[in-house]
């Protein structure tokens, strides 16, 4: 068992196979294995606790189901289901995407990293730039005749929906 | 973990504004880019920091398959419209305004064959600009085979090439770093096949369906020292494979190109040379021509998959006569199955019902993998099944399978025979003590 806590000073109690799902932590526990144990906490000092709480239920559910069964021939259910599954869980405000991403990328998580992209990525696609501008609360300052002209003629090709 | 105390969670840090800007700028190129190119370039227009953003992208995907697309299409203009005019200069384009090197390319379309020479000119531009790093190479043409001079791209990871007639680039020497060979109705000369089969030595995925090649039949070797998935389509173009060596081989896929009756004969050889060279696989699909070919001529008596735990086997079209001594012939051929799945498909009407019956009451000794090992089987019933060949295989299995803990039985066609398969089965000899049957719908639901 090791001990995560978030930059609020709130504990996570996770299992060492678990937690393992993160190879900066995995390599930590490799650095520092054999000893005592009040070494096996960790501090995750760049994230606040609403994180640790989605990223360990992202670890538990994948824990559950390795990767080689999902990969394996005979299972496309399952695999269908974690997608699922997954496709919930990363259904959520953009800011805890955010917070998603960094945090898998600080504690080198590849699957949650990727998944968490793909989903902003999801967002930002099909969408007007000012649609997107209210969801991400990206500024726009651009002029008023950047936004008319300079920048849809500089590539008109990707605004209409044509066959490209 | 710890929801009740998620209302006194610490609130979230007070400025809201724009988060996704403030990310570092890999992770945002790297949002970038699972984005189709024009929506990456679309960005631009959402603040003046981003304008410049997508310029940074390692890599060029256009796809006219995304499926956001194809809701935008009329049926008109969806059927086989090929690449407009200026389509090609605008990717040119943005390939060329790309700033850093390109590391993932793939071009999907409905490319005519005259347009051969404008794509050529993009891979001759992509080598320019990405030269010896590009690590993906995916191009799909939906309509016809296009003509390429594949660039030599030293560090290739990926290969991917769709109706393509292929030619490899002078000096070549072999994708040393391949590892992923997908091939579909690729054109290429046994030579350039052969070397490029032979040079990859770290391919780990290939996949080869629909090949096509224009002289004589082709004799494949496959020895992949790092091969470990294997999807193989066997067509008229292919006279014998073989694999000579793959020792990490895993999963296995082989599968006959759909043919009439009388040309499947001549395929039985290749498709015996092919099994009796993956004895070492732990996951097999099989398609039922396969099976058919496998008769007991020239299954070898005492060949045996010795790793196999997994099998999937599709089972339909075809005269069945030998199949079932086939069947048992395989099986017995898998000491440690645990996993069968079986698909049916559409059976055959001139069925012999009597030949149905008789082998209800089907008790097998000897086959180890029933005694010790079968723990799974699912039954997919993809049509009709007028003769309920689908329940004598359901009892065989509950009469013989020792350890059977699950059998599932979907219908995927039509519910139609799910009451009176399981009143049958009610009734049936079940063999091993928590055996559990379920069935189930389309969906996967219990029924």
């Amino acid at each position: 068992m090791i001990t995560l806590i978030s930059s609020d000073k709130r504990k996570f109690h996770v299992l060492e196979e678990v937690a393992n799902q993160s190879l900066t932590i995995r390599d930590v526990i490799e650095d520092r294995r054999g000893r005592r144990r009040a070494d096996r906490i960790i501090l995750v000092t760049n994230i606040n606790s609403k994180i640790p709480e989605k990223v360990i239920v992202y670890w538990l559910r994948h824990f559950l189901m390795p990767e080689e069964i999902a990969h394996a021939s005979m299972s496309h259910k399952k695999a269908e289901k974690l997608k699922k599954w997954e496709a919930k869980f990363f259904d959520t405000d953009i800011d805890t995407l955010n917070d998603l991403i960094l945090a898998a990328d600080s504690l080198d998580i590849p699957s949650l990293f990727d998944g968490a992209c793909e989903k902003v990525s999801d967002i930002l696609k099909n969408r007007s730039a000012e649609e997107v501008g209210e969801i991400s609360k990206i500024e726009n300052e651009f002029t008023h005749e950047e936004e008319e002209e300079e920048i849809p003629s500089e590539n008109a090709w990707v605004w209409r929906n044509e066959f490209a | 973990m710890n929801h009740d105390n998620s209302a006194a969670l610490q609130p979230m840090e007070d400025e809201d504004g724009d988060r996704i800007s403030s990310l570092p700028l890999e992770i945002i190129i790297s949002i970038l880019c699972c984005l189709d190119i024009r929506y990456a370039v679309r960005t631009s227009a959402l603040a003046r920091s981003w304008r410049h953003h997508w310029k940074l992208l390692p890599c060029l995907c256009v796809d006219r398959f995304l499926p956001e697309l194809q809701d935008a299409l009329t049926p008109d203009n969806c059927s086989l419209c090929p690449v407009g005019l200026g389509w090609m200069n605008k990717v040119h384009h943005v390939l060329s305004s790309l700033q850093g090197p390109v590391l993932v390319f793939k071009l999907s379309h409905y490319f005519r064959s005259y347009q051969s020479p404008k794509l050529q000119s993009l891979l001759d531009l992509l080598l320019e600009r990405a030269g010896v790093q590009l690590q993906s190479l995916c191009l799909f043409s939906h309509l016809e085979p296009v003509f390429v001079h594949l660039p030599f791209f030293h560090s290739l990871k990926v290969l991917q090439l769709h109706a393509c007639n292929v030619i490899l680039p002078t000096g070549f020497s072999g994708f040393k770093r391949l590892i992923t060979l997908d091939f579909e109705k690729v054109y290429i000369s046994h030579d350039d096949f052969h070397f490029l089969i032979r040079t990859s030595n770290n391919l780990t995925t290939f996949r080869n369906l629909g090949f096509v090649t224009a002289n004589l039949p082709l004799s494949v070797n496959l020895s992949c020292p790092l091969l470990r998935h294997l999807h193989f389509e066997i067509s008229e173009s292919i006279e014998k494979v073989s694999v000579v060596s793959a020792p990490c081989l895993e999963e296995a896929h082989i599968c006959i190109k759909k043919l009439t009756g009388s040309q499947s004969e001549k395929f039985a050889s290749v498709t015996l040379g092919l099994l009796t060279s993956v004895a070492n696989v732990s996951s097999l699909k099989l398609d039922c021509h396969v099976l058919q070919s496998l008769s007991l001529v020239t299954l070898p008596f005492n060949f045996t998959f010795p790793r196999l735990r997994c099998l999937k086997l599709f089972w339909g079209i075809t005269t069945m006569d030998l199949l079932y001594d086939t069947f048992l012939r395989l099986l017995r051929s898998m000491p440690f199955l645990e996993k069968l799945h079986l698909v049916i498909g559409l059976w055959p009407t001139n069925w012999n019902r009597n030949k149905t019956r008789e082998l209800i009451g089907w008790k097998q000794e000897g086959l180890p993998c029933l005694d010790q090992s079968l723990k799974r089987v699912t039954i997919s019933i993809h049509a009709c099944d007028p003769f309920m060949t689908s329940i004598t295989v359901a009892k065989f299995f509950l009469l013989n399978a020792k350890v059977l803990k699950l059998m599932k039985v979907q219908y995927l066609y039509q519910l139609y025979g799910a009451s009176a398969m399981s009143k049958e089965l009610h009734g049936a000899d079940v063999t091993s003590s928590d055996a559990i049957v379920v069935f189930l719908d389309l969906m996967g639901n219990v029924i």
